[in-house]
């Protein structure tokens, strides 16, 4: 794949100031402000040399894998899940023009033709740290846009005046799922694709259809794992920025804490201190995000960021599972391995 | 004072009440959040006094002061629930300047309208907290 095209699915999908920039500087491009300051002319692409359009494509791959997931995990032995990684490795991918392309990405009106595609099956990735089955899709979603209340007003009867005015799109994006088995681990995670400016409802099918993969390959109905524990774990573990918290205490009401926007942990938040300390043992936390900093080889810094997204009816319900977590700025596998690591012990 | 000859008696006397409050906050505990809005309730002043505004943006942009520095959050407007991002040095004097422009930190592409999508705050400059510990 040309760097032009590398660069297209690079901008269609990873998050710019976190991700996007990050990727490009760690692979020693240029980066200004923002794309079109960043995008080098065609002269420019055409003297990238062939190995580092090779690096650039394998970077953009693991984001694919690793970047914008919702997380759920099944248990599975080892034995089984190295059955269905010889399966997987003997298995043809899809003819399906998804997977051709792949990592390019088609226009939005050649997707309209196409309407919703299931997960395909595109490709198997063995690394020293795991292997992953990637799977493409294309799903339709309405995303919500701000319009300006000038461009639209001749067309509004009366004498109406709006502040804000919304329009809603009905967007089509290519979806990247995947199932990542840890080397050595007894367990599979299912990556479905999570972009940041989707509804919350955006994973499920890529979900059941994973999972339906998994149940089939292994032979047995899985079930997703409850990750409600480490909900705990991680409030109470040293490492990480602690950047979002929703818990209860004794009192009528229902707390939530965001710190993304700084650099400063809710731990060491005055506020929040005080008041833990006042509350003690009755303070139970439901929703947890956590954002690590992890140096890459270039003295650049990730900083992956997952969140278990509990609500209050995790604790007062009976028998009310949390099976998804939220992995967002992952770079690549290494992000991947690291958020894992933080949720395995609980598996 | 005589370089601040240019200033009223009004706006010397708001330059002086911003300095106090801006001291008291600094050697205080819990010192705030240092908006416009909340700047003028510490010195009983209104945000749409032109002579507030004035005194606020000397404090912050004259050379002969600089106390106060000017930071921006961005509110994505395709984020309603955005509780704000804030702006690094560079993307902040890409911002303020005349020809300026801000590029959306999720998207990597430029902000239409951008101004209406900031928000100022202050926080001490390095030479008043050197001052204050010094």
């Amino acid at each position: 794949m040309d760097v032009s095209g590398i660069m297209d699915s690079l901008r269609y999908r990873a998050p710019w100031q976190k991700v996007a920039r990050v990727i490009l500087k760690n692979q020693g491009f240029h980066v200004g402000q923002g794309w079109d300051d960043t995008l080098p002319d065609i002269d420019a692409l055409h003297a990238v040399g062939a190995a580092d359009a090779a690096k650039l494509e394998d970077a953009l791959i693991e984001h694919l894998i690793a970047g914008e997931k919702s997380l759920q995990f099944y248990s599975a032995s080892r034995e089984n899940l190295d059955w269905l990684l010889a399966t997987a490795r003997k298995s043809s991918p899809s003819k399906h023009e998804l997977v051709s392309i792949f990592p390019g990405i088609l226009p939005e009106p050649a997707l309209a033709v196409m309407g919703d595609v299931p997960p395909k099956f595109c490709k198997i990735i063995d690394t020293d740290i795991g292997s992953a089955l990637i799977f493409v899709a294309s799903r339709a979603y309405q995303k919500r846009v701000k319009l300006s209340p000038d461009s639209i007003k001749a067309s509004v009867a009366g004498d109406l005046e709006f502040d804000s005015i919304i329009g809603i799109i009905n967007h089509r994006a290519v979806v990247y799922d995947a199932i990542w088995i840890p080397a050595d681990a007894e367990f599979a995670v299912v990556l479905a694709d999570y972009p940041t400016d989707v509804t919350t409802d955006f994973p499920v099918p890529s979900h059941l259809a994973l999972r339906k993969f998994l149940s089939k390959q292994l032979k047995e109905d899985v079930e997703a794992s409850n990750l409600f524990e480490s909900v705990a774990t991680l409030y109470g573990a040293p490492d990480g920025d602690l950047v979002e918290l929703g818990f209860i205490t004794d009192d009528d009401s229902v707390k939530h804490l965001k710190a993304r926007q700084g650099k400063k942990s809710l731990r060491k938040d005055s506020y929040h201190s005080a008041g833990s300390k006042e509350v003690g043992e009755s303070l139970q936390p439901f929703r947890v995000a956590v954002r690590w900093g992890r140096k890459l080889s270039s003295g650049l810094t990730s900083h992956p960021e997952l969140l278990l997204p509990g609500t209050s009816r995790h604790i007062f319900g009976v028998n009310h599972l949390l099976t998804e977590a939220v992995f967002r700025n992952g770079l690549n596998l290494g992000d991947l391995g690291l958020i894992i690591s933080k949720l395995a012990a609980n598996i | 004072m005589s370089e601040l000859a240019f200033l009223s008696e009004r706006e010397l006397l708001m330059c002086e009440k911003l300095i106090e409050v801006i001291s008291s906050r600094l050697a205080s505990r819990a010192q705030g959040v240092w908006t416009y809005s909340n700047l003028a309730k510490w010195t009983g002043s209104k945000v749409g006094d032109p002579v507030f505004m004035n005194c606020v943006n000397l404090l912050a942009m004259h050379p002969d002061f600089r106390v106060l520095e000017m930071h921006l959050l961005f509110f994505d407007p395709e984020d309603p629930e955005s509780d704000g991002i804030p702006l690094d040095d560079e993307q902040t004097a890409h911002a303020l300047a005349a020809d300026g422009f801000l590029v959306n930190p999720r998207t990597g592409d430029r902000v239409q309208n951008y101004k209406s999508t900031i928000v100022p705050y202050f926080k001490p400059s390095k030479r008043l907290e050197d001052g204050a510990h010094g």
